[in-house]
């Protein structure tokens, strides 16, 4: 029993220091976002302020930002998988183009079936069609020794592309409408509304099914554990028996799936339609939320609201304030620096304090020989 | 052959060019940190200060080359920043470089609007340049070429 609250009280040492982090950095974020705003002359407290109203101010303002940062948790997924087993998954922005107009097609195209089939299907269409997707940079990287960053970028490049080309006027999935777009998708697609009202759907849920399920994957399974030891040493790896390419490819088709999943539920729960080009960059900014949450599943999940909250209320900065949207990317791009730097403020206190203990025994020790 | 012909004429080469030289640049730089080992994703970023400070610079002197010689400036200051973080604080460089993509998105319509705002405004000026290229004066209509540089 002693024991028990022994480990419980150290388990929350560490994640107490494990947050620590983060909110030094988005604390030294605003810090410096609030210099920059000042210089624009405009007053910090109203701008930060709308800020936060609009992020979190009403039942709205909150679903939209959940609504904001569903996407990105899929993404910063598909980042993080790929990262733990050392592969840099840079194509998660093509994948979720693929995954979604194959939701999409699959969406409208399919009729007859009942709801949750439907979900199901459509989910499954998302997942397959970004997996193969990344496998295909994987295969190239297993077979050819490509690297995968720069397959990965060019296959982005393909997959808006093409997609562009399927909807574009005279394109073989293009809608009815004006519009870029496939046709609307059948009602039985459509994914339902959490919050009636508002635009978030339940693929919030879904996102955090999926970290649980990730998490579970792997922290708790065999093949979680081969894969985050290739990540951690390949050489080590495959001397332990592990077949490294084999689990690179793998993890291209998890990474590649979920950025398909994450694509789907963006058609099924807030557009309805693929539209051309509907991303703006979730796939780029999934990488910065992946590494904020450390490239954890949990962590993930908190990122993603933050990613989704500054997103959110970007705009009501912008209009109450007059501080222009755009600072919030500089606020992201500094959380991410001061993130990437690793300067570990809870390193730095042990550093600080052991290294002073440590002195002092020299010392004493020294006298004592003196 | 009558899509090629239609394909090769003047102005189709001008437009190539004129959209390769991003490119080419960009190209440059991308080789330039690749054989050195380092993944350079913020060329991006790199380059898209570089305009702004290009324009800044550009607008507020009305010269082109000391525009240029801003953009050198400025494009270098946020490959420094990517050096040092990556190097003082040992951080990842591809992550570092989307974070200076992302910075890059934010910084320069913050410039722009601080530019707008400030108490004496940065007003544009005319200037053409000089007609003739100044490396190689045989350039034809180099004026096309060079253009006015603020319209």
């Amino acid at each position: 029993m002693k024991k028990n609250g022994k480990s419980a009280s150290f388990y929350g040492k560490k994640l107490l220091f494990l947050l620590l982090d983060p909110v030094v950095s988005i604390v030294l974020a605003l810090v410096v976002g609030a210099v920059m705003i000042w210089v624009l002359g405009v007053d910090v407290g109203l701008a930060y302020r709308a800020l936060w109203q609009g992020a979190f101010g009403d039942m709205n303002a909150l679903a939209n930002t959940l609504l904001y940062a569903t996407p990105l948790m899929f993404m910063a997924f598909a980042f993080a998988v790929a990262y733990r087993a050392g592969v840099f998954n840079l194509g998660a922005e093509g994948q979720m183009y693929i995954g979604a107009i194959l939701a999409a097609w699959a969406g409208y195209a399919v009729t007859g079936i009942g709801h949750v089939p439907h979900i199901l299907l459509v989910l499954l269409a998302g997942a397959v069609g970004g997996g193969l997707w990344g496998a295909i940079s994987a295969t190239l990287k297993a077979k050819r020794g490509v690297n995968e960053v720069i397959t990965c970028i060019m296959l982005n490049y393909i997959a808006i592309n093409v997609t562009n080309y399927l909807v574009n006027s005279r394109g073989p999935l293009r809608g009815g409408s004006t519009l870029p777009a496939t046709p609307v998708i059948q009602d039985t697609a459509r994914l339902s509304k959490l919050v009636a009202g508002t635009r978030l759907s339940s693929g919030i849920l879904l996102a955090v099914f999926c970290a649980v399920v990730l998490y579970i994957f792997m922290w708790k399974t065999r093949a979680g554990y081969k894969l985050r030891a290739v990540g951690m040493n390949v050489q080590a790896a495959e001397c332990g028996g592990i077949p490294t390419t084999r689990y690179a490819i793998l993890t291209m088709i998890i990474a590649g799936a979920l950025a398909g999943l994450g694509g789907a539920i963006e058609i099924v729960g807030v557009h309805s339609r693929f539209y051309a080009e509907f991303s703006s960059g979730y796939g780029f900014e999934g990488i910065a939320v992946s590494m904020l949450g450390a490239n954890h599943p949990f962590g993930i999940l908190l990122s993603a609201v933050l990613f989704g909250a500054l997103k959110n209320g970007a705009s009501a900065m912008q209009i109450q304030a007059g501080a222009n949207a755009e600072l919030v990317k500089v606020l992201q791009a500094l959380v991410i620096f001061f993130i990437a730097c690793r300067w570990s403020i809870a390193k730095l206190i042990e550093c600080k304090f052991g290294g002073a203990a440590r002195k002092d025994q020299a010392g004493k020790a020294g006298r004592e020989e003196g | 052959m009558d899509v090629l012909t239609q394909l090769l004429n003047g102005s189709m080469l001008a437009a190539t060019l004129r959209m390769a030289t991003p490119l080419i640049l960009g190209g440059i730089g991308g080789v330039f940190s690749e054989r050195a080992g380092i993944m350079n994703l913020g060329i991006e970023g790199e380059m898209l200060v570089g305009a702004c400070a290009a324009a800044v610079v550009g607008i507020s002197t009305g010269n082109a080359w000391l525009g240029v010689l801003g953009a050198l400036f400025f494009g270098t200051l946020m490959g420094l920043l990517h050096a040092f973080i990556c190097i003082r604080f040992h951080a990842n460089q591809t992550v570092v470089g989307t974070g200076i993509n992302i910075f890059a998105t934010g910084i320069t319509p913050w410039y722009c609007r601080r530019s707008t705002t400030a108490r004496r405004p940065l007003r544009p000026r005319l200037r053409w340049f000089p007609g003739r290229c100044p490396c190689c004066g045989i350039f034809p209509s180099s004026a096309r070429c060079w253009g006015p540089t603020v319209r």
